[in-house]
């Protein structure tokens, strides 16, 4: 009998507010199971998310171009920085301190000469593995690996505007050049040739053994501080790597860390999302719960009558309950499916695109559980607590 | 000793108001087995005693006790409105929506008191059987009277609170209810409060006090 009474209280509102309280579950469960299905895709050791490997140097200032050793890394600051939780290793480069020469003694290609900088670094760091990329004491020859992009820099930029013909790496790698090394008062002269093209290393490589036996024959410091050091992180899209690196002024390039920027604006949007997802919820929530409390107030009477009859809070407010509850349910339900549909969606795109399997791992059951016991929970104490002030004895 | 009212007085009524009252100020007893009258004039707060010894309202100064337990210590009123208070309202606090039928068994379903043959019973005594499954909105004032009366006696009850409960029934029909009520009030050996403005109706009252 309560129940036929309480059943003609009800007016279409809270049903329309449902309506928004799903499309706010959906926003919260879609843009929550995302995160968790982005994340081990950036955090992985894949091909498109690799460990990421940066070179980091001091940043040079007006007052740092007089000397040359503010620049170097003290043994302190690389142990700090090898101590950083986001630090996988770390690997300095070696540089040369001798001079260098370059030049050409061959008729099938123009003659140079240049001066020029040599470095090296333990060879579990390079990202290519050439043929010939060892060099023993008494060795002749010294092979030699520099960065891609000097033969971008040539091929699109010098070779266009000197009318000059394109080079494929295949052919540079052809050419024979001199190296020459002088220091201690001692000249050698070394046959040399670029053995492979390096994206991740913007420096003029040399195997690391011939810089520690150079450096000792003709190097004029013999305990020189290293310049820049390559840190290899664990996790790439960690937020304290930028802000380690600023907050120590050292210099990286922003463009090395674009994983943790990636990173960055996406949880910057997932969460702002997020956000905006509850929101919605919660209005929802405000909505329905203001609509039964429109209710109430609607017929305060009735519900004060059946509290004067003997009925119990409990009795008047398990009708209203049972309705929140099961328009929540099916909010909750719905929003369900809907993220499960948009999941399968962009997983497909995940699939097509970076070759990245399903995770196993779905929040959106549990998620959706604890938001409906969560709701429920929230929306029955509400209006148990208003039918529970409606119904206490005047007091004024 | 059933109900006992510690001096006390209406929160918006003022002394003056109530100076002669037999209750109010006072310290009044309401015996088990017994019929009281409670006469005043309108406005003298005879439905606001009503409702204090209901627990409706709490606005009022002074203490009321229920078998010695204070009314405002009681955290919830259901368990003493379901079986030791029944009360019929001046204002009867019928629902519209619902039937005569609909109206009584809303309160006998709480407990189960009667079943629907002894309703129709009540219904046939009370003479509006033929409106049982008429809507409360199309019934006379006279009518809904009585269905009021039919759902307060359909509980266990130690005292029945009367509030002008009669004044827009007729002369026999009255004499009729009132048998009844004294009928069913006597069989649980419960006490009647009536609050009248000066009609006596058919009870023989063992008190009579004046607000």
């Amino acid at each position: 009998m309560i129940k036929k009474l309480q059943k003609k209280t009800i007016n279409a509102n809270s049903i329309i507010f449902s309506a928004t309280l799903f499309v706010g579950l959906s926003i919260v469960l879609i843009i929550s199971q995302l995160y968790f299905d982005i994340k081990p895709l950036i955090q992985s050791d894949s091909e498109i998310f690799k460990k990421q490997t940066v070179a980091i140097s001091k940043k040079v200032s007006a007052f740092k171009t007089t000397g040359k050793s503010e620049v170097g890394f003290e043994i302190d600051e690389i142990k700090e920085i090898k101590n950083q939780e986001f630090v996988e290793s770390i690997a300095e480069f070696k540089t040369a301190n001798f001079e260098i020469a370059a030049y050409t003694e061959s008729d099938l290609i123009p003659d140079f000469y240049t001066l020029l900088f040599l470095e090296s670094i333990p060879n579990e760091y390079l990202d290519i593995e050439p043929e010939e990329w060892e060099w023993k004491e008494g060795q002749d020859f010294l092979p030699i690996v520099v960065p891609g992009f000097y033969l971008t820099l040539y091929n699109f930029g010098f070779a266009q505007s000197q009318g000059l013909p394109v080079i494929s790496e295949n052919m540079l790698s052809q050419f024979d050049f001199k190296i020459k090394i002088k220091g201690q008062a001692k000249v050698v002269e070394f046959n040399s040739r670029i053995v492979g093209f390096s994206n991740k290393i913007n420096s003029i490589l040399v195997p690391n053994n011939f810089m520690d036996w150079a450096n000792v024959k003709f190097g004029s410091n013999q305990n020189p501080k290293p310049n820049r050091l390559l840190v290899e992180f664990k996790d790439p899209s960690d937020d304290s790597i930028l802000k380690f690196f600023n907050d120590n002024n050292y210099d990286v390039s922003a463009a090395d860390l674009q994983i943790n920027k990636v990173m960055f604006y996406f949880k910057s949007a997932s969460a702002f999302v997020f956000f905006i997802g509850i929101v919605i919820t919660a209005l929802s929530v405000s909505l329905i719960v203001l609509s039964i409390f429109l209710i109430f107030y609607k017929n305060k009477e009735d519900i004060i009558n059946l509290s004067l009859l003997g009925y119990t809070n409990r009795k008047i407010s398990v009708f209203y309950n049972v309705f929140v509850s099961l328009i929540t349910f099916i909010s909750a339900i719905l929003a369900y499916f809907m993220s499960l549909y948009v999941r399968s969606l962009y997983v497909a795109n995940f699939e097509t695109f970076v070759g990245y399997d399903k995770p196993d791992f779905s929040v959106l059951f549990p998620l959706s559980m604890i938001f409906l016991i969560i709701l429920i929970l929230l929306n029955n104490f509400i209006i148990y607590k208003r039918i529970k002030k409606i119904t206490e004895p005047v007091k004024k | 000793m059933l109900v006992k009212l510690e001096k006390v007085k209406p929160k918006y009524m003022s002394e003056s108001e109530i100076m002669d009252s037999d209750i109010y100020l006072s310290d009044f007893e309401i015996q088990q087995n017994k019929f009281y009258l409670v006469k005043g004039r309108s406005g003298s707060g005879k439905t606001s005693l009503l409702n204090f010894i209901f627990g409706k309202s709490f606005s009022y100064n002074g203490e009321i006790f229920y078998d010695d337990q204070n009314l405002k210590n009681i955290k919830d009123f259901s368990d003493y409105r379901l079986s030791k208070i029944s009360y019929v309202f001046q204002d009867l606090k019928l629902f519209d929506k619902l039937t005569a039928f609909e109206n009584i068994q809303l309160k006998n379903n709480l407990l189960k008191t009667y079943n629907e043959t002894q309703i129709d019973e009540l219904l046939k005594e009370f003479d509006i059987y033929e409106k049982k499954h008429s809507l409360i909105s199309t019934m006379s004032l006279g009518e809904r009277q009585r269905v009021a009366i039919i759902r307060a006696v359909c509980q266990p009850f130690e005292l029945i609170l009367l509030d002008e409960p009669f004044s827009h029934i007729d002369k026999e029909n009255i004499k009729k209810v009132s048998e009844i009520i004294v009928k069913r009030t006597k069989e649980q050996q419960a006490t009647l409060l009536l609050a009248t403005l000066d009609d006596e109706y058919f009870f023989e009252f063992d008190v009579k006090k004046k607000l």
